[in-house]
């Protein structure tokens, strides 16, 4: 006990925790600061507010307890907690916002966004690491709690998700007591239940009567000696071990006192009982607080990566050796990890490995054997299903990587489940393991005394292969046998075994228990000299009585020189069965020790026996003795021959009294039937060996057929997900198909509209001329109906001039032409095209014959070539004319320059005629050429002589005159006016000009008249010279006859037509 | 007015068959500056027929179309008789004119006097009694 033990009594001392004398003071794991009074924490999420309500309301305001509150907040809002509490309860509530000392019969609350940890005598607020959704507030105020307090008290009240369980863990680990509010009554029960989960929980109740329980315990907890022990209190702890021992064959009275009595004082303060005494008749009345205590006793909490600058050096300086240098020769890793509990540490040790493997990329063949004594939580281990709140201890990356979700729950990957093999076994009584690379046993050493703990230390380094690596707690050393173990890492607890290759350690002088008892050694060996030994052993050869060795097939190994007197085989068959060859008279007693000596291991004495050597008969007792060999189990055993006395024949007369001759012989007849009883027994015993190795083997089939079962169900899992993915790529397909029958289904709908719509007749047939579809214009030409569909067009006459229709189609199918002719049906026109029916993958089932009816567009082809036709001829004689009216342009060009007139003269004629001419023109142009009226004729041509008003009258029907005469007439009317312009009547300003027309005469030959005479102008003479003029006046008319009377008073000019070369049709 | 070289016709009789009185005059003085007797003009097939029948003449000149009728009958009467034809037309089919009748003159009008003149000359020529004739 060092200088720094003082202190720890100091402290304790203070903290009204002294330990008693009775038991040495040993530290257990961090030191504590201990208050006087205890602290609860009680966290709760969802629904918790009216559950704390309940619950405060039940707990009376001196009860000697801190309590602190931990709820999840929302980060940004202030919270009200306190003011509602505070209604609830007369003790005083403080929101801790920075830092507040620890008192009693004080409520702490926790502020939003921050959590609270215990430091010192303080509870203090730290911001949150964690990113929100990570956070778990209650598990890290419970951690915090269980190591700066211990004992304190975890309260898990009504909330979703799991925080608390881990937290709640460490509370029970250090000495404390976990209160779970009952999950049927909370109005979120996922979190009572993870931390029921745990198996830890001492109390689980409904929360108003959880308040009172606790505040049971708490005075419980006052009267229960903590940490104090009286020689009567060790006097009874000693036997409450003991009785332990004998119920569950364990034994704790090597383990530490102090956690011992702090864990048997839980238990106490769990049950309300205050001394030793009444516990101890509490346990031996019932069963399971046995086990209760048991479990208690068995608890070690762990957490994935405990002490992580721990795992980071052992990930650092060990794993990577476990792999070797050699990186195609790795073989097997092995790993101990005793003491496993739920096994974080070995899943924990599991993943480092599998980190490194992956760096490698090599796949180890890795075993972690995971061992403890407690199968609850062995089986939590198997299952590994740990709670969410797993996530501030293990790196989102590995989360990921090794680790599925399940719900609330975090459960290990196969690939790392896989890899450890979780087993019950006890360090203490169990052989270990061995040739490990490395065992990590941390935080049991702790709880063992030293020389139990160096006995451990050394069937680890037993186990370890040379070189092989140790880690331990952090409060944990090898370093007390000195040599065994070489530092690696002293801060994290990094030993490695300092055995040389090929050297074991004596394992013999470290098995724990009863030292197998040395065996008396038979004198076998013949002492040369004459030793009083020998001479002992010549005195026995000669003087002591007959012997034989038989083995257990009642053979005779070896007889002794004077045995051979009680030797006499019977007639026949010579066996070596000893009970043959004695003597007849010993034979049924022989048999008798034997089977005793075999079969009960028991030595025997014979009643005496008349044998009759020569003569007279002697008594002769037989004693059998089996042989001590090795293992115990008699193999042989060695007979001895007693030789009595005579039998008097005084004696023998007696024997033959009657009498005593039945008796004889009834023990005789008893002797013979046990003898058979015997036999059937054996045979019996035979038998039922014979069925034993059957049903052994039976076993053995149904161990392999479960293993089958096991792989069956892995593989059917495996199938499960198999059909899941295959489910949902089918319900991928099915949403496709979906969309594509709706795709389907609108070009169905557009191909109805477009068949009843379509002007085109269309005929769809198959491969054999089959009708399949049809337009509603082909029921115009054939004679189908819509139920005609599947019937074949062969069966059914049409309209159409188209006898080769079936044999075109037929071609169509063979040849894959199209064929295109135009048809003639009753007065229409079709443009008949028959194709093949191409699937979308091109092959051909059926044709499209398709009609269109072309009756318009030939008719207007024929009408084009009509006009085409009609308009040449217009050009034509548009040509002849033009070339006929330049003709005669040219004719009067030449005739009136020809003129003995002065070239200005002659050209000013020639313009007037010109202008004369295209007046015609336009009064023809004006009618399409069909002829001029007789009066615009006159009017326009008079028009640019027509001076001072009515000087001009006209008289005539309104008749029209065709253009062969309409153009001379026009030239005519312009010579007479221009000569009466120039000579007449137009000449003077009393002249007058009246021009009259009309039809004369009836009868066969009717005349058309048109008179020009002139008046009242200066006296009229004959022209002096002929010109063009003149000619033209009399001769420009065709097939008239023209009269000019030079009347000195006014010409008078007359022309008379045939009335049929005038009146135009 | 010196005779042969510019009147190349002296002496010859022409018949002119055109129904435009206009174009007939012009022609009649064109031809008989040249010096030849007209005979006609004739304005419709009847008249011409029935001149080309009988009257004496050199050579014709013919406008095809005569009020709405062709004038070739009366060609076929002058060729019959070896008269010298000069066809004068304003119908644009001369190609096929000149196929059918090989031995004509074939004019499109309207054309220059002096063309017309020769082609009354070459008219002339086949018929190479003509001069005997007059």
């Amino acid at each position: 006990m060092g200088s720094a033990y003082e202190g720890m009594i100091k402290t304790a001392a203070v903290t009204d925790m002294a330990r008693g004398e009775t038991f040495p003071i040993e530290e257990t794991t961090k030191p504590q600061f201990e208050t006087s009074f205890p602290t609860v924490g009680i966290g709760a999420s969802a629904g918790g507010l009216k559950a704390l309500q309940l619950f405060f309301q039940e707990i009376p305001p001196s009860t000697g307890a801190a309590y602190v509150v931990i709820v999840h907040l929302e980060p940004t809002h202030n919270s009200e907690l306190a003011e509602i509490l505070a209604r609830k309860t007369q003790m005083p509530v403080q929101q801790v916002n920075q830092k507040a000392p620890l008192e009693p019969n004080k409520i702490f609350v926790i502020p939003p966004n921050r959590r609270l940890l215990i430091t010192d005598h303080e509870i203090a607020t730290f911001p949150f690491d964690e990113p929100r959704g990570r956070r778990s507030p209650i598990d890290q105020f419970f951690r915090s709690l269980a190591d700066q307090h211990g004992d304190g008290f975890a309260v898990v009240l009504t909330g979703a998700g799991s925080d608390g369980a881990l937290g709640a863990k460490a509370i029970k680990e250090a000495g404390g007591l976990i209160l779970v509010q009952d999950p049927d009554e909370a109005e979120y029960p996922s979190m009572p239940r993870s931390a029921i989960a745990t198996g830890l929980a001492d109390v689980v109740l409904p929360v108003c009567e959880l308040a009172r329980q606790l505040v049971e315990i708490i005075k419980t907890k006052e009267h229960v000696p903590a940490g104090h022990l009286t020689p009567s209190d060790e006097e009874m702890l000693k036997r409450i071990l003991s009785y332990l021992r004998s119920r569950t064959g364990h034994d704790f009275s090597r383990y530490k006192r102090s956690t011992i009595y702090r864990r048997l004082a839980r238990r106490m303060q769990v049950r309300k009982v205050e001394r030793l005494e009444e516990y101890f008749e509490r346990l031996k009345a019932k069963p399971e607080e046995m086990e209760s205590l048991f479990a208690d006793l068995l608890i070690s909490v762990t957490t994935f990566f405990r002490d992580r600058d721990a795992f980071d050096a052992l990930a650092r300086k060990v794993i990577p050796n476990l792999f070797g240098q050699d990186e195609n020769a790795v073989g097997p890793i092995r790993v101990w990890a005793p003491g496993c509990a739920s096994g974080e540490e070995a899943y924990s040790l599991a993943m480092l490995v599998a980190d490194e493997a992956a760096r490698r990329e090599v796949r180890p063949e890795l075993q972690i054997f995971a061992t403890d004594l407690d199968a609850n939580a062995l089986s939590i281990a198997r299952e590994g299903r740990y709670p969410l709140a797993i996530e501030s201890d293990v790196s989102e990356e590995r989360l990921r990587k090794y680790f599925t979700k399940e719900g609330d729950h975090y459960r290990v990957g196969r690939e790392i489940r896989d890899m450890a093999l979780f087993a019950t076994h006890s360090l203490l009584k169990d052989p270990p393991f061995s040739k490990l690379h490395l065992i990590s046993c941390r935080n049991l050493l702790i709880y063992l005394e030293k020389d139990l703990q160096d006995q451990i230390l050394a069937t680890f380094n037993y186990a370890l292969k040379p070189g092989g690596y140790l880690f331990l707690g952090s409060s944990e050393t090898a370093d007390s046998p000195a040599g065994v173990f070489r530092v690696v890492d002293r801060d994290a607890k990094i030993y490695q075994s300092a055995m040389r290759e090929g050297y074991h350690g004596d394992f013999q002088s470290i098995v724990i228990g009863p030292r197998s008892q040395d065996i008396p050694r038979l004198l076998t060996s013949a002492q040369t000299k004459q030793s009083p030994a020998a001479i002992h052993q010549r005195a026995l050869e000669q003087i002591a009585p007959p012997t034989m060795l038989v083995d257990a097939n009642f053979q005779i190994v070896h007889m002794s020189e004077n045995a051979g007197r009680f030797v006499q085989p019977s007639a026949g068959q010579i066996r070596n069965d000893v009970t043959e060859l004695v003597r007849p008279e010993l034979r049924f007693d022989l048999r008798a020790g034997l089977h005793r000596a075999f079969e009960r291991n028991q030595q025997s004495l014979s009643l005496p026996i008349p044998v009759r050597f020569n003569g007279s008969p002697r008594r002769v007792y037989l004693q059998v003795k089996p042989t001590a060999s090795d293992g115990g189990n008699p193999r042989q055993a060695v007979v001895f021959f007693i030789e009595g006395d005579t039998v008097e024949e005084t004696d023998q007369g007696d024997f033959q009294s009657t009498r005593d001759q039945a008796a004889v012989d009834f023990i005789r007849g008893l002797k013979e039937e046990l003898e058979v009883t015997r036999s059937r027994l054996k045979a019996s015993r035979e038998e039922f060996e014979a069925a034993n190795e059957e049903l052994r083997a039976s076993n053995e089939e149904l161990q392999s057929v479960n293993e089958e079962y096991r792989s069956t169900a892995e593989e059917l899992e495996t199938s499960k997900e198999e059909l899941q993915s295959i489910n949902e790529e089918l319900q991928t397909v099915n949403a496709e198909l979906k969309l594509k029958l709706d795709g389907v289904s609108r070009a169905n709908n557009d191909l109805q509209n477009l068949m009843a719509a379509t002007d085109v007749g269309t005929l769809f047939l198959d491969t054999q001329l089959r009708i399949k579809r049809f337009t509603p214009k082909i029921a115009a030409l054939f004679n189908i109906k819509e139920p005609d569909e599947g019937r074949s067009i062969t069966d059914f006459t049409h309209r159409l001039d188209y006898p080769n229709f079936t044999a075109d189609a037929r071609a169509v199918l063979t040849d894959l032409k199209i064929i295109e002719r135009e048809i003639e049906s009753n007065g229409s026109w079709f443009l008949t095209r028959i194709r093949p029916y191409r699937t979308v993958d091109d092959r051909i089932e059926g044709v499209v014959c398709t009609f269109v009816d072309v009756t318009a567009r030939l008719k207007m082809e024929a009408d084009l070539k009509a006009s085409a036709a009609h308009l040449r001829l217009l050009l034509n004689e548009l040509s002849h004319r033009v070339k006929n009216t330049l003709a005669v342009v040219q004719a009067m060009a030449r005739l009136s320059f020809a003129e003995d007139v002065p070239r200005d003269q002659a050209l000013e004629l020639f313009t007037n005629r010109l202008t004369a001419l295209s007046a015609a023109h336009d009064l023809l142009v004006r009618s399409d050429w069909r002829g001029a009226g007789m009066k615009e004729l006159a009017e326009k041509q008079l028009a640019p002589f027509e001076i001072e008003g009515k000087r001009i009258e006209m008289n005539g029907p309104d008749i029209s005159l065709p253009p062969d005469l309409a153009t001379p007439l026009a030239l005519v009317l312009h010579e007479l006016a221009a000569n009466a312009l120039k000579y007449g009547a137009l000449s003077s300003k009393a002249g007058t000009l009246r021009l009259e027309w009309g039809f004369k005469g009836d009868g066969a030959e009717p005349e058309f008249q048109f008179r020009w005479r002139e008046a009242s102008g200066p006296t009229v003479l004959p022209p002096s010279k002929q010109g063009f003029g003149s000619y033209l006046i009399q001769n420009g008319l065709p097939e008239a006859k023209v009269a000019l009377d030079f009347d000195p008073k006014g010409l008078l000019y007359t022309v008379s037509l045939p009335a049929t070369s005038v009146r135009s049709e | 007015m010196n005779s042969s070289a510019e009147q190349p016709l002296q002496g010859t009789r022409i018949l002119i068959a055109e129904d435009d009185a206009i174009l007939a005059f012009d022609l009649g003085i064109t031809l008989q500056k040249a010096g030849a007797k007209i005979l006609g003009p004739t304005l419709t097939l009847a008249h011409t027929l029935a001149l080309a029948q009988t009257a004496p003449m050199c050579a014709a000149v013919l406008d095809v179309s005569l009020r709405d009728e062709d004038v070739f009958p009366a060609a076929h009467e002058l060729k019959g008789r070896g008269v010298g034809i000069v066809f004068y037309t304003g119908y644009a089919a001369v190609e096929q004119l000149r196929r059918d009748w090989p031995d004509a003159q074939v004019l499109t009008k309207p054309t220059p006097a002096r063309l017309l003149v020769e082609a009354v000359c070459r008219a002339l020529r086949p018929g190479a009694d003509h001069a005997a004739a007059s």
